[in-house]
């Protein structure tokens, strides 16, 4: 593909709340629905301050892009919503004493209300390594509705990081490359499963438009960018060192 | 004036490119405008610098500010720039937004040098140029009469602030913003003289774009349900962060003598 096509190409999916708010209307979504995704993009902006990607986007920019896949393959208000915080578990900051699994599930709850929680949740248990990925259609008729919901969502993640050209500006590209090649039957089958082959398609369009971007124009930052005014709270350093003590004493306990 | 020091276009696109809302979709675009790997890197080098000096900060339409510098720059890519303008582009609010752990705002010896070592001479003047031109109602028409004792650099530092507004009111930013209709004043008001800027400093597709924007922001209608409640430009820290002590204090103390004296 050339870089004019590639550069044509841009912004197929939404990468700002703007143009997610722009495609929000152009669905027809009602006012409630539009209200509710708008609170989850407020969550996301707090969990995910100052949180980059691999790529350089900010993390807020990909989840924007998965809720907007989300809305271009149909799905509802509440997975959409999902869509948007869906790392909260695996990235997002809680703040200092909220370390707790349950703790971080019962803000989340209170903040989008218990269905889009437990949409995040369900995305955060599915196993999405490559090989889980391959093994997944297999096990498809197991899933219940959430679980499907969560891979849906989780397609639609791959879709982001693959049409966004994250991919390809990772610093690490030829091994997320070689990741992608293995578990792309198996998107593909399981986009099908799902009832979903556009979406299938538009994974596979938009990996077959890889390019190789040259190491000098990788992103070499760090994953997260506080200001440089900002320093590490002392009851967060505290709680992290005690998190850092306990898997140690778990690790040599064998527990 | 010479053709070097008039910043005269070089090859404008015909029509402004769509514009690009993040830092992979800047890099396509300037390899689609033939940009070297070289140039592109320092493009990149800027980018992570913003990053590290203004990643936190969101504006009242959920966006980020980087979003917003980046499709500054891929409007003044489309201008036809050449690299050091686009870098001075992407690092355009550095000095006005960017934080540098320091306790003033205002940048000072230090910032000025970490600029220039990674921007050029060149595009850190372009950059002071542009924080030092203020733009508010008076000043529009100030800058108008005053385009043509422009040289180079404030030209240059002028079409970006022009392109700032391009990315503002062209992606529909604008229609967003808590300050929705001041925005609108200012398009109505202040649009056409802004278009003519644009026209008169030889960029007849940036005038038009600006035109079209300017009417669709007059026009739009938005629901009430993504900008209420509305939100404030903000610094968002990670909740696990705060602003260090010694920072914290010259800001509230600060904030203090400007009450205490009015400002």
């Amino acid at each position: 593909m050339t870089a004019g096509a590639r550069a044509a190409s841009v912004a197929r999916l939404p990468q700002t709340p703007v143009q997610l708010y722009e495609r929000l209307q152009a669905h027809g979504m009602d006012e409630a629905e539009m209200r509710r995704i708008r609170a989850a993009c407020a969550v996301a902006v707090r969990l995910f301050a100052g949180a980059v990607q691999r790529c350089g986007r900010a993390q807020v920019q990909h989840c924007v892009g998965v809720a907007g896949g989300l809305l271009e393959h149909g799905a509802p208000a509440d997975l959409i919503a999902a869509g948007l915080v869906h790392s909260a578990y695996l990235r997002g900051d809680f703040g200092a004493w909220r370390v707790l699994r349950s703790q971080r599930r019962a803000w989340l709850r209170a903040q989008l209300g218990e269905r889009v929680e437990e949409l995040v949740f369900a995305v955060d248990q599915l196993p999405w390594s490559p090989a889980a990925v391959r093994e997944l259609p297999r096990r498809f008729e197991t899933l219940n509705d959430l679980g499907r919901a969560a891979v849906w969502l989780r397609l639609c993640d791959e879709l982001d990081g693959i049409a966004s050209g994250g991919l390809d500006y990772d610093a690490d590209a030829e091994q997320r490359h070689r990741e992608l090649d293995e578990k792309l039957p198996a998107l593909l089958e399981l986009a099908t499963r799902l009832g979903r082959p556009a979406l299938g398609e538009a994974i596979a369009r938009s990996a077959g438009e890889r390019s190789h971007v040259p190491p000098a124009l990788r992103f070499r930052g760090g994953w997260l960018l506080p200001p440089e005014s900002a320093a590490l709270r002392l009851d967060a350093r505290l709680a992290r060192g005690l998190a850092a003590a306990a898997r140690r004493w778990r690790g040599a306990h064998g527990s | 004036m010479s053709q070097a020091e008039s910043a005269q276009p070089v090859a404008e696109a015909a029509e402004i490119a769509p514009i690009a809302q993040s830092n992979v979709e800047l890099l396509r675009q300037l390899e689609a405008r033939g940009f070297s790997v070289d140039e592109r890197a320092a493009v990149q080098r800027a980018y992570e610098m913003i990053l590290s000096v203004n990643a936190c900060h969101y504006r009242c339409s959920g966006r980020t500010l980087v979003d917003h510098l980046v499709g500054t720059t891929s409007v003044v890519a489309s201008l036809g720039a050449d690299p050091e303008w686009v870098v001075a582009s992407l690092l355009h609010a550095v000095y006005v937004h960017g934080d540098f752990g320091t306790l003033r705002k205002r940048p000072g010896a230090a910032q000025r040098a970490r600029v220039r070592a990674l921007a050029g001479e060149r595009a850190e003047a372009i950059v002071m140029r542009y924080s030092h031109m203020y733009w508010g109602r008076s000043a529009v028409p100030e800058l108008r009469r005053a385009l043509p004792t422009f040289g180079r650099l404030d030209r240059e530092a002028l079409l970006i602030r022009l392109a700032d507004q391009l990315d503002i009111y062209g992606t529909r930013e604008a229609l967003y913003y808590n300050s929705l209709a001041q925005r609108r004043a200012f398009a109505r008001d202040l649009g056409p003289t802004v278009v003519e800027m644009a026209a008169e400093t030889g960029y007849p597709a940036l005038a038009a774009a600006l035109e079209r924007a300017y009417a669709d922001v007059l026009d739009s209608p938005v629901p009430a349900a993504l900008v209420e409640p509305a939100w404030r430009d903000a610094y968002v820290l990670p909740a696990s962060y705060r602003t260090r002590t010694a920072v914290a204090l010259y800001r509230t103390v600060r904030a203090r003598l400007w009450a205490w004296t009015g400002r």
